[in-house]
C-alpha cells in the first residue's frame, strides 16, 4: 500500500540570472512502513524532494499524494494541517528551541494540535500530554534528561530530542534531512538504529535525505538523484 | 504561548532591559510632565478663582467687553447693587463681594522710600465686611488686611518689593472718580499681601470699598459684584457654566450680566490649553522613541530567530500564532517598561507634588510661562491620567511589536531555513 506518490514532480528555483531546475520529472512511489533514503551528490535535489514531501516548499509542476491526499488540492490551512498531523521532520541542525527544556520542546509538537487531534492520541489533559512527551523521550532514551535545555545536551542527545518531537504526534511519515551530518560515528549509529527501531516497532515510514554511507547502509531502499533526475 | 513568550523575553536580557528602559523613561516623562502640567494648571486655576475672578462676576451691560480699559461710565448703581444683593441672598448666592476696580498710578517719594517713582497698578476696592467671593484668608499678610473705615491701602507683595515699600509708608494714589474726574490722595500702606497669584501680587492694590467710595465720590456705585459658588476648585469647574446661567436668569430684570470665570479668564485658559497641546507633542515624540526601540528589538529578535519560526511552521503552527507570539513578547517588554516607569514616574511626581519645583532660575518671571502661579510648581498625580498613560504605553508597545512582526512567517518554510 503506497503512502507517498509523486507524479512528474518538478521544482524550479528562479534566480535573477537563471532558472535552476532542482527536480525534473520525478515519479516515485513510497510504501507505508518503508525505510528508505534519497541519495545523491550535493545539489542533486534530495533536500528539495524531502522539503516538498514535508510541504515546506511549493511544487513547480507535477503533484505529490500523501495518504491519498493530493497536494495540488490543498490550501494554506490544509497544508498547515498536514504538517501538524501527518509529517514529522528532523534536520541536520536539530532546530530545537533553546529556551525550552527537552520535554517542553517535545510538547511544542502537541501544543498546536486541536482537542480532537489530541484525543486521538489519548491526550485529554495536561498530565496526559506530559506523559506522552515522557514516553516519546523514553523511546529515544532521554527520559532522565527531560528538564535539560538543548545547550546542556550533546549533539546526539539534541538530535534524539528532535526525533522525539517528530514522533510524539504519531505522524504517518518521518522525514529526516541529513540527520547524522553533525554527529560523530557513534552518535550517528545510535540515531540510525533508533530510527530503524521506530520503523520496525511503530511501522513508521521513514525517509532520509543523505549521501552518508552509514545512513545508506541502514535503509532498505535507496532512491538516487543526480542533477534533479532519478538515476 | 505565554510561557514561550516569557522565555523569549528573558533570552536576551540586556536587550530586553534596554528596550524596557526606553519605554520606562517615556512613561516616567509622560507621568511627570502630565502631573506637573496638571498641578500647575490646578494651581493656576485656584489662584485665578480664589484671588482674581472668583466663580463669576456681574457687570453692567457693556462693561465686560471694555473691562481691560476700566470704563468709569458703565457702573452698577447703588439701587441696582442693593437689589442685586437681595436677589443673591434670596437665591442662595451668599458669597459675593461688591467691588470697584480702576486703573491707578501709585506715586512714592524718597524718604521713606529709597527712591522716588511711580507704578501703574489695578485699584481693587472691596466691601471689607464681605469678601467671601475670594479666599484671601490663606494669603500671607504683613500688617493688616483691609477693614471697614480704616484708611489705608494693602499692596501686592511683588509690587511692594518693586517699590521697596514697607507697612506704614505713605503713597500717593492717582485714579479716576465717578464721572471721570482725576483724584489723587495720600494714604498709608497698612498691609502687604502675598496671594501666590503673580499677577495679583505684582499689580493690585486693595482698598476697603467705603474708603474709596469717599475718595472717588462713587455714591455707592460699583464696577462689579464677584460671586463665589464654592471654594472647591473642582466643584467650581463643574458647576460654573450652569450656575452662571442661573445667575444670568436671576439678574435679567436688573439689567445686569453675569460672566463665569472661564469667560473672564478666557485668554489665560487658551494659553494654558496651547501649552497642554505642546506637551502632548512632546509626549508623542517620547513615545515615538519608545516605539522605535521596541520595533527594533522585535525586528532583531525575528531576524535572529528565523530558524525557530521556520521550525514552528514545520511543526504546524500558523502565521497567526507566530505573530501573536512575537507581539506578546513585545507587549511583555512594554509591560515591564510601563510597570517600572509608572512606579518611578508616580514616585517622582508625588515628591514634586509635596515639595514643588522652584523653576525661577529657568523661567524667571513666572508670568512669562503663562500660568497664574509663582515660580514654585507643584505636580498633581491624577490617577485617571496615570491609568491612561499605562494603557497608552501598553497599547503603543503592542502596536509597535505588531508592526514589526506583521510580515513574519510569510514565504515558504524551506526558503526561511535557507536564509539562516
Amino acid at each position: 500500500m503506497s503512502l507517498i506518490k509523486t507524479y512528474n514532480l518538478s521544482k524550479v528555483y528562479k534566480t535573477q540570472s537563471e532558472d535552476v531546475h532542482a527536480l525534473i520529472d520525478i515519479s516515485i512511489e513510497i510504501k507505508k512502513g518503508e525505510l528508505l533514503a534519497i541519495s545523491g551528490p550535493s545539489g542533486s535535489g534530495k533536500t528539495t524532494l524531502l522539503n516538498l514531501f514535508g510541504l515546506l516548499d511549493n511544487i513547480t509542476s507535477g503533484d505529490i499524494e500523501l495518504d491519498n491526499v493530493k497536494y495540488s488540492t490543498l490550501g494554506k490551512k490544509d497544508k498547515t494541517e498536514i504538517r501538524r498531523n501527518m509529517v514529522g521532520m528532523i534536520f541536520q541542525s536539530y532546530n530545537l528551541i533553546p529556551v525550552l527544556s527537552a520535554s517542553e520542546n517535545v510538547e511544542m509538537a502537541l501544543n498546536c494540535l486541536s482537542k480532537e487531534q489530541l484525543a486521538a492520541l489519548n491526550v485529554n489533559n495536561k498530565q496526559d500530554k506530559k506523559e506522552l512527551c515522557y514516553k516519546a523521550l523514553k523511546d529515544v532514551g532521554l527520559e532522565n534528561l527531560e528538564n535539560r535545555r538543548p545547550n546542556e545536551l550533546s549533539g546526539g542527545q539534541q538530535q534524539r530530542i528532535s526525533i522525539a518531537r517528530a514522533i510524539v504526534k504519531n505522524p504517518k511519515v518521518l522525514l529526516a534531512d541529513e540527520p547524522t551530518a553533525n554527529l560523530d560515528k557513534t552518535n550517528s549509529l545510535h540515531i540510525l538504529e533508533l530510527i530503524s527501531n521506530l520503523n520496525e516497532t511503530k511501522d513508521l515510514t521513514c525517509i532520509y535525505s543523505s549521501h552518508d554511507k552509514l545512513v545508506l547502509d541502514h535503509v532498505k531502499r535507496i532512491i538516487r538523484l543526480e542533477d534533479g533526475r532519478l538515476c | 504561548m505565554l510561557k514561550l513568550a516569557f522565555r523569549g523575553v528573558t533570552r536576551y536580557k540586556k536587550r530586553t532591559i534596554i528596550t524596557a528602559f526606553a519605554i520606562g523613561i517615556a512613561i516616567v516623562f509622560s507621568i511627570f510632565m502630565k502631573s506637573l502640567l496638571t498641578g500647575v494648571a490646578l494651581d493656576s486655576d485656584k489662584n485665578l478663582i480664589w484671588n482674581d475672578t472668583s466663580s463669576a462676576k456681574i457687570y453692567a451691560p457693556g462693561y465686560f467687553e471694555e473691562r481691560d480699559y476700566y470704563p468709569i461710565d458703565v457702573l452698577i448703581t447703588e439701587e441696582q447693587g442693593n437689589a442685586l444683593e437681595q436677589k443673591l441672598e434670596e437665591n442662595g448666592f451668599t458669597n459675593y463681594t461688591k467691588e470697584f476696580v480702576e486703573s491707578a498710578q501709585i506715586m512714592f517719594y524718597e524718604d521713606p522710600f529709597p527712591t522716588s517713582g511711580s507704578i501703574t497698578a489695578v485699584l481693587k476696592a472691596m466691601d471689607s465686611s464681605n469678601t467671601s467671593a475670594y479666599k484671601f484668608e490663606d494669603s500671607q499678610i504683613e500688617g493688616d488686611w483691609i477693614s471697614n473705615n480704616v484708611d489705608g491701602v494693602v499692596l501686592g507683595s511683588k509690587l511692594s518689593q518693586d517699590m521697596n515699600a514697607e507697612v506704614g509708608y505713605y503713597v500717593t494714589i492717582q485714579t479716576k472718580g465717578k464721572g471721570g474726574f482725576i483724584q489723587a490722595f495720600d494714604i498709608p500702606i497698612i498691609g502687604i499681601i502675598s496671594t501666590g497669584d503673580p499677577v495679583v501680587d505684582a499689580s493690585t492694590i486693595f482698598f476697603d470699598y467705603n474708603t474709596i467710595n469717599d475718595y472717588l465720590e462713587l455714591d455707592g456705585y460699583s464696577t462689579n459684584y464677584s460671586v463665589s459658588y464654592s471654594m472647591n476648585i473642582a466643584k467650581v469647574k463643574s458647576i460654573s457654566d450652569s450656575e452662571t446661567a442661573i445667575l444670568n436668569n436671576l439678574i435679567v430684570p436688573l439689567k445686569l450680566e453675569a460672566y463665569s470665570w472661564r469667560e473672564i479668564a478666557d485668554d489665560i485658559l487658551q494659553l494654558q490649553s496651547s501649552k497642554g497641546g505642546f506637551s502632548n507633542i512632546f509626549l508623542f515624540f517620547t513615545f515615538f522613541i519608545a516605539v522605535v526601540g521596541i520595533s527594533n528589538t522585535m525586528l532583531m529578535a525575528i531576524s535572529e530567530r528565523k530558524n525557530e519560526i521556520a521550525m514552528l511552521k514545520t511543526l504546524g503552527y500558523n502565521n497567526k500564532f507566530i505573530k501573536r507570539l512575537f507581539t506578546l513578547e513585545g507587549t511583555i517588554i512594554g509591560f515591564l517598561g510601563v510597570f517600572c516607569g509608572t512606579i518611578v514616574g508616580v514616585l517622582i511626581s508625588l515628591y514634586y507634588q509635596i515639595e514643588g519645583i522652584d523653576l525661577s532660575s529657568f523661567v524667571g518671571d513666572s508670568e512669562s510661562i503663562g500660568y497664574r502661579i509663582n515660580s514654585v510648581m507643584h505636580a498633581f498625580v491624577s490617577p485617571t491620567q496615570v491609568i491612561l498613560i499605562i494603557i497608552l504605553g501598553l497599547f503603543v508597545s503592542m502596536v509597535a511589536a505588531y508592526f514589526a512582526v506583521r510580515r513574519t512567517g510569510r514565504g515558504e518554510i524551506a526558503e526561511m531555513f535557507r536564509r539562516i
